[in-house]
């Protein structure tokens, strides 16, 4: 039998597209038994979806009313919807619009940025309305599983794939990135805060000498390739299991930095770099929606 | 595992309400204070004890030290619907986990800062006193109490008010 395969993005990058026809050989294995009946940023057709799917992978965030619909109607077909990649799962980088305004949003980029020309007014036409918030797949409908990563691994990918297609129960990795990782972890606390720019002393962990190195509080499954290559992990693949709310997580250990640093360490900076790719899914914005609301 | 939400970490089960003690207090704002067991509980017992009239909003959650404060703790009080949120600990050099406080200083101070960004800014206290500084205890609940009044009672209160 085969299974009814269909992908589909959102408000992404189709970077997760690529991951997934990265997957390489294996992805030739998998389509022996797959038929991909839809998929908008591999092949360009985007209407209708077509019924009866098995499984949907659903790229990007929702961040326009287009992508709400697209994804309840991709709910209705499909029996098995993946959130795929981590603007779709968490609310990935988009997320951090969050931040802003997104009506302020909206008006940088019609009026204010300068490759807009001499036509300066939000189209009305052919273009969809933009959401007040960045939201991810989980917030609009009912996800059945995640995979996580910006962009998720290749071999991840075919593994969650290779389990569906056998019938079985895919799952992640309940680890952290440090678990992973092959550097020599050291005890001592960083007590000064390093530039990405800077270099490390090799084989050495890098939060230990004070680069901020998301590991500890990132789901596992990536092998440690960024810091493997002395390159601090941004923490693309969201919160590891036991941790609630990564940025949180991070501030928390923070705390060891001397003051001195800290004081440098500030606002946007802070967010942009805890809560990366989880600021649309973590505890401050959702506070930050509810007291909005009232 | 639950992977539709961001984090699959278990549901935490919710314990049954507990019961609304400054909810008798006039104005119904609501307090809560992390002091630590070393110091700042004891500041705040010596009040008592000493019959140092301190504001009845103040609901003392006792920890063993301002370090075991995770941020995630203040916002899930935010989030409920506490008005206030205080920590507070030992002395510098006081610390009877050696850095606990400092630690808790540098989370707090920045916590503040994300606070100010999602509209709930000046909630949170932080404040280092000594088990005998029951003045100070009394002097730092008073001046916090009379700012979130100003600010009034935090929007996600449940009701409303
Ligand atoms: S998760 Fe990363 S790679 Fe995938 S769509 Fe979002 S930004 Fe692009
Ligand atoms: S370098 Fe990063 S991932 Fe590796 S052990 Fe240190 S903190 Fe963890
Ligand atoms: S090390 Fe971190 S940033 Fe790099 S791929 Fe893994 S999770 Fe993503």
């Amino acid at each position: 039998m085969t299974v009814r395969l269909a992908t589909m993005g959102m408000s992404g990058c189709s970077g997760c597209h690529i991951a997934l026809l990265d997957t390489g050989v294996a992805l030739l294995d998998l389509l022996k038994d797959v038929e991909l009946v839809y998929s908008y940023p591999i092949v360009d057709v985007k209407n209708p979806i077509p019924d009866n799917i098995d499984v949907a992978l659903v790229e990007g965030s929702v961040r326009t009313d287009h992508d709400q619909e697209m994804a309840k109607e991709m709910r209705r077909k499909a029996k098995f919807l993946i959130a795929f990649g981590s603007c779709s799962a968490f609310g990935g980088v988009n997320g951090l619009a969050n931040t802003f305004d997104s009506q302020a949003g909206v008006k940088y980029v019609y009026y204010e940025t300068r490759s807009m020309g001499e036509q300066r007014q939000v189209p009305s036409e052919h273009v969809p309305t933009i959401l007040p918030e960045n939201l991810r797949l989980s917030d609009v409908v009912k996800v059945d599983f995640i995979i996580p990563g910006c962009p998720p691994f290749p071999d991840e990918i075919a593994k969650v794939l290779g389990a569906l297609l056998a019938g079985e129960t895919p799952s992640l990795s309940t680890k952290s990135v440090c678990d992973e990782c092959p550097l020599e972890q050291l005890t001592a606390a960083p007590t000064q805060l390093r530039r990405i720019y800077e270099i490390p002393e090799p084989n050495k962990c890098l939060l230990s000498q004070g680069f901020i190195c998301m590991g500890p509080a990132t789901r596992a499954g990536c092998k440690a390739e960024c810091p493997s290559r002395g390159i601090p992990c941004t923490g693309c693949r969201g919160p590891a299991e036991t941790v609630w709310d990564q940025g949180v997580a991070m501030l928390d250990a923070l705390a060891a930095l001397e003051e001195k640093e800290l004081a440098e360490f500030k606002l946007p900076r802070i967010t942009s770099t805890f809560a990366k790719y989880t600021y649309a899914s973590s505890e401050l914005d959702k506070i930050r929606k509810r007291v909005k609301q009232k | 595992m639950n992977p539709s939400k961001a984090s699959s970490t278990p549901k935490r089960k919710r314990k049954s309400k507990p019961k609304a003690k400054a909810a008798s207090t006039p104005d119904k704002l609501r307090i809560v204070s992390f002091c630590c067991h070393y110091c700042s509980y004891g500041a705040a017992d010596l009040a008592g004890s000493s019959k140092m009239p301190y504001p009845l909003n103040v609901e003392i959650i006792r920890v063993p030290c301002s370090g075991r404060v995770d941020p995630l703790h203040v916002l899930h009080a935010l989030e409920n619907g506490a008005d206030g949120v205080m920590v507070t600990g030992c002395l510098k050099d006081q610390c009877h986990f050696v850095t606990g406080n400092l630690h808790a200083e540098k989370r707090m101070m920045k916590l503040q800062k994300w606070l100010e960004t999602i509209g709930l800014g000046g909630r949170l206290e932080f404040q280092l006193m000594s088990a005998g500084m029951a003045k100070r205890w009394v002097e730092t609940t008073k001046s916090f109490y009379d700012r979130i009044k100003e600010l009034g009672p935090n929007p996600l209160r449940k009701g409303g008010k």
